[in-house]
């Protein structure tokens, strides 16, 4: 099974998306998520998305539908309401994929 | 030793007396952090355009963090600024307001102040990891906002990096 793209985004790219990918990273190490998980800086976040299957984003820059869930990463950072944003993760890491919107 | 090893744990000079202040007086959360960033560029630690850059991410994306018994503030800025990895802190003797991350209209009185300064984000991720899980250790922030000295702020937090397990 292929893995899914996890694309963790913030204004830099450097301190926050980072730890949050490596918090991300332990969670789906635990959980056995077949995941791959990408930083991002949010100038880069359109063409990645396009490629990815999530955006975990610390910062949002803009209220785009960039065609993937967005979730905020702010609980992996502070704790708060941690448990639930996993759950929301693991929901849309299971969902079965997508049929190709054009028809081919 | 190879260098990604060397940089995975907070190295001595990346952590140093005359980049921590405690009781800062500043009047803004730009006074506080251009006093911080000045002091960078001081140590020849960073370029001439990061004062500039710090504040105008921190207005872009704010970095203010809420925990259960303390709030921070994470002021960062691109790679390109910085010629050599450190941490800056500060401990303002009055909060400051700054803007929630995620969040940008809810404000946040802030007293703690934590500026990296990051390099090589693949070498130094390993011991920001490890700073920012220790901000959810009950107990731990106050105490550090309680640090009489700089050396005491320094011993601190050093002494809670190699507490945690690896």
């Amino acid at each position: 099974m292929p893995s899914k793209v996890i694309l963790v985004s913030c204004g830099t790219g450097v301190v926050t998306a980072g730890t949050t990918a490596l918090k991300i990273r332990k969670i789906a190490a635990e959980r056995k998520w077949q995941v791959d998980v990408k930083v991002v800086e949010f100038r880069q976040l359109r063409q990645a998305a396009a490629d990815a299957d999530v955006i975990v984003q610390i910062a949002p820059h803009d209220n785009e539908d960039y065609g993937i869930p967005r979730l905020s990463g702010v609980p992996f950072l502070t704790g708060f309401g941690l448990e639930k944003v996993i759950a929301e993760l693991e929901a849309i890491l299971k969902a079965p994929e997508e049929p190709p919107q054009n028809g081919l | 030793m190879p260098r990604s090893r060397q940089s995975s744990t907070l190295q001595p000079e990346m952590l140093r007396p005359e980049l921590v202040f405690v009781a800062l007086q500043a009047g803004s959360r730009q006074a506080a952090l251009s006093f911080l960033a000045e002091r960078m560029l001081a140590a020849g630690l960073v370029t001439p355009g990061f004062p500039a850059a710090l504040l105008e991410r921190e207005e872009a994306f704010p970095t203010g963090l809420q925990f259960p018994e303390a709030t921070l503030a994470l002021p960062h800025t691109e790679t390109r600024y910085v010629l050599q990895p450190a941490l800056a802190a500060a401990v303002l003797a009055e909060p400051v307001e700054f803007f929630a991350m995620g969040a940008p209209e809810q404000s946040l009185p802030v007293r703690l102040i934590l500026m990296p300064a990051v390099q090589h984000p693949d070498d130094q991720i390993r011991w920001l990891y490890r700073l920012m899980t220790l901000f959810q250790f009950p107990g731990f922030l106050p105490h550090l906002i309680q640090s009489p000295t700089p050396e005491s702020f320094i011993a601190y937090l050093r002494a809670s990096l190699n507490a945690l397990p690896l």
